[in-house]
């Protein structure tokens, strides 16, 4: 006749192999340890209007790149919204950041920031900021590169030296549409009008968005009044 | 082993047929087109947007079907005390726990398998292609899903009511994905006894870290060799072990009142 | 020639559960099992009996390993209740059994005839045959979610005797049974006892124990107060309360009798069993009319009360037995 309970633990056979059994996991756990685990936390202070409860969520759930897709997207909607215009899209750079610290391999959102703050908002320093980030992050990627060379002739008005690395940008298939206004205007600046009012023509048919061809054709207006002055007809 | 193996696809019929099913066709179609649409509404590399996703869109499935599972199950198996039939026939609580968890893994498998295939059909039906660690992070995925299941299962058998099943394993999940703030904490760490205590909890929690390929699908600096394969199954299998083994030791000496 | 003496089919010996709840520094305690010994004889059938939480359930939940006991020992079919192969010669039924309703009758009980160890050709005939003997053949194949109450205890009751148990467990096997089922349920058991299983049955319902069974066990309040054959209880002499119906109308003729009052509230008095016919005869002699006698119990159930330390009470909503 026996007892009807359960064996003591120190008879238990179970007890033994989940000793042996938690320390091999211990020791795989060790060894996985600095291959796997990313950066938990942005050492960079970010600008405490953007708001980063996403970000959090991103990281404590596990699903950044997710998370990062839809800050993505968070980040156009801003810079389309006209009446962030007012105070010159001011924390464009700490959305960029943001998104970028989600999902530091999706290279549009460095272009797309790094175009927008530099030519169009005028804050270099910011688009380097955000570059040098990228180009950390993908090393391998020329053309960021590229921009960070562009935006720093840029900066210090050497429009010339700035176009090569903006051709060779647009030259790529999946250029954002916004760095060949930057490049038209860059012609522009650079005493190349014909060059920009070609450019100009080429984004005015291909592009979808109103606000772009109402922009494409009043430059066009004052590149052809521009040249009428300096060409006047005989 | 073909007890287990009754268990599992007792357990498999049952979560498939108790609308089950229904999550996997919803959120293969509701992931596929919310990713599809958010590609649209973004800007930039569409394709990469969408397979971003769509594999955050399988993993969540899976982790829902996961939770669901364990509510209803809960409810038949404790409540409604359907284990009791089960456990009187000849077969050992070890073997009924171990077809309980391979009959959800299946069902896991199922939902995951299912949604990265139709990610993965998708995209190379528009032109794309797919990133060279795809494969390899669904499969880390379905790893992942294996030690969930454990973990879950494995509550099933201690926790005293349905909501603690669920509120388990979720917050188990929530901590295992928190590996890396762990161990930043660990490291910034200077009290030595707290340090003790957080490489204490470290070792304990799931490494989910480890199975989380899906976010660094893209990045050029990681590499899944020979060494990292043979590391990674070597601790989801042992992980699991471990959860297993306190599972049948806490299932053998539960007493159901 | 003497009967060869065969060994008991389950043994409990100094049985005692205490269960606690509550606040883990502050358990309440509930004892359910005092010092429970007792043998079941195989190839007999046995009916613990006792009211809702005499700690019937827990004995069973004991001997099949679903709560540890706190002292004592228990023995079945010779061995732990741990050990598979013990396992494999039991049929168990819970009370109310419930199943994953997402499974056909077939299916569940494929199921479990595989748990058994049973396959292919062989589990399909068993299958099949007990289907046939819990008369479930032409439902086999629906789900459950869509069977009777009574259907689901008649597919507990075939998954219990799916592996050919030697000994039988069941937990109010009649509960949610109608008449019919109730009687089929009867019907299978006593077929079960002629061929030689053993059966152990918890219940309440006492007709049951009286036709089913060789052996009664009474329970009360985690202490078994008696055992003894069905055979004994029913020759005891058991006193039995009766209830005699008087009309309202006949009261004035039993003025300053005891029953006045309940005849014109009730209808009707008790009486205890030993005064019967001397009331009986004061009754004639006075000229009042009787209704009828009729017995507050069966004998079984007057047993059972006085072991106890109960009696019948009638029951004006619900009439005597």
């Amino acid at each position: 006749m026996t007892a009807a309970r359960p064996l003591a633990w120190t008879k238990d056979w179970r007890f033994r192999a989940l000793a042996l059994v938690f320390a091999l996991q211990v020791f795989c756990s060790a060894r996985l340890g600095p291959w796997i685990h990313p950066t938990p936390f942005s050492e960079e202070k970010l600008d405490k209007k953007v708001p980063s409860s996403l970000r959090a969520v991103g990281y404590l759930t596990g699903f950044r790149l997710l998370v990062g897709q839809l800050f993505w997207i968070r980040v156009i909607q801003y810079y389309g919204d006209s009446d962030n215009a007012s105070n010159r899209y001011a924390d464009l750079y700490g959305y960029c950041s943001l998104a970028s610290d989600l999902n530091p391999n999706f290279i549009p959102i460095y272009p797309f920031g790094a175009s927008a703050l530099a030519f169009h908002l005028k804050r270099p320093l910011e688009a380097e900021r955000l570059l040098q980030k990228g180009i950390e992050a993908n090393p391998n990627e020329t053309r960021l590169k590229l921009l960070y060379a562009a935006i720093a002739y840029q900066n210090t008005g050497q429009y010339k030296k700035v176009i090569p690395f903006l051709e060779a940008q647009v030259v790529r298939g999946d250029a954002p549409e916004m760095l060949l206004n930057i490049l038209a205007n860059t012609y522009q600046e650079a005493g190349r009008p014909q060059d920009a009012i070609n450019l100009w023509k080429r984004i005015l048919a291909n592009t979808d968005d109103q606000a772009t061809r109402i922009e494409a054709a009043q430059k066009l207006q004052q590149l052809y009044a521009t040249l009428k002055k300096s060409h006047p007809a005989p | 082993m073909n007890r287990i193996l009754q268990v599992a696809f007792f357990t498999y019929r049952e979560l498939i047929r108790s609308n089950i099913l229904i999550v996997l066709i919803v959120s293969i179609l509701a992931i596929g087109s919310l990713s599809f649409l958010l590609s649209l509404l973004s800007y930039g590399d569409s394709l990469k947007i969408f397979t971003d996703l769509g594999l955050a869109g399988a993993e969540l499935a899976g982790w829902m079907v996961l939770l669901l599972g364990l509510a209803v199950t809960y409810n038949t198996e404790m409540d409604q005390k359907a284990i009791f039939l089960q456990l009187a026939k000849p077969v050992t609580r070890g073997e009924y726990l171990m077809g309980r968890v391979l009959g959800f893994f299946a069902v896991n498998l199922l939902v995951v398998l299912g949604n990265a295939l139709f990610l993965a059909v998708m995209v190379l039906a528009v032109g794309g292609s797919l990133p060279p660690y795809f494969a390899v992070s669904v499969i880390f995925m379905a790893l992942e899903m294996l030690v969930l299941t454990f973990l879950g299962l494995t509550y099933q058998m201690i926790a005293t009511t349905m909501v603690r099943v669920v509120l388990y394993t979720f917050f188990t999940v929530l901590l295992g994905r928190m590996i890396g703030e762990i161990q930043w904490l660990i490291e910034k760490q200077s009290a030595p006894f707290l340090k003790g205590v957080l490489t204490v909890v470290y070792y304990c929690l799931p490494n989910l870290q480890v199975f989380d390929l899906k976010d660094r699908i893209y990045d050029p600096t990681l590499v899944v060799g020979f060494t990292q394969w043979q590391e990674v199954l070597l601790y989801s299998f042992s992980y699991s072990a471990v959860v297993f083994l306190i599972g049948w030791i806490s299932l053998e000496r539960r007493e159901f009142r | 020639m003497a009967q060869p003496v065969l060994p008991p089919a389950i043994r409990f010996e100094n049985l005692s559960k205490t269960y606690k709840t509550g606040f883990w520094f502050k358990p309440k305690l509930t004892p359910a099992l005092k010092s429970l010994t007792l043998d079941v004889h195989s190839h007999q059938a046995f009916g613990l009996l006792g009211l809702n939480g005499a700690g019937k359930t827990t004995t069973l939940k004991v001997l099949l390993g679903f709560v540890y006991p706190d002292a004592g020992r228990v023995e079945i079919l010779g061995g732990r209740i741990s050990d598979r192969r013990v396992r494999a010669q039991i049929g168990y039924l819970s009370e109310l059994p419930y199943f994953s309703k997402q499974h056909s009758g077939r299916e569940l009980l494929s199921y479990f005839g595989a748990l058994h160890g049973l396959s292919g050709k062989a589990l399909a005939a068993r299958v099949d045959e007990v289907l046939e003997l819990v008369r479930m053949t032409k439902p086999a194949g629906e789900r459950l979610a869509g069977y009777s109450k009574g259907m689901l205890q008649r597919i507990g009751i075939g998954q219990a005797l799916i592996g050919k148990p030697k000994l039988l467990i069941c937990d109010e096997p009649m509960s949610g049974l109608d008449p019919v089922g109730y009687k089929e349920m009867r019907d299978i058991f006593l077929d079960l006892k002629k061929a030689g299983t053993t059966l152990f049955l918890n219940t309440h319902i006492l007709d049951e124990v009286e036709r089913v069974c060789d052996r009664i066990g009474i329970m009360h309040e985690g202490v078994l107060r008696d055992v003894a054959p069905i055979a004994q209880v029913l020759a005891s002499k058991v006193p039995v309360d009766y209830w005699i119906d008087v009309d309202k109308s006949q009261a004035g003729k039993l003025a300053k009798t005891p029953f006045q009052a309940s005849i014109k509230a009730h209808g009707g008095f008790q009486i205890h069993g030993n005064q019967l016919n001397p009331t009986l005869a004061k009754l004639q002699s006075k000229r009042v009319k009787i209704g009828a006698v009729r017995p507050l119990a069966s004998v079984v159930e007057a047993y059972f009360l006085k072991t106890i330390g109960m009696t019948a009470k009638f029951d004006p909503a619900k009439g005597a037995a």
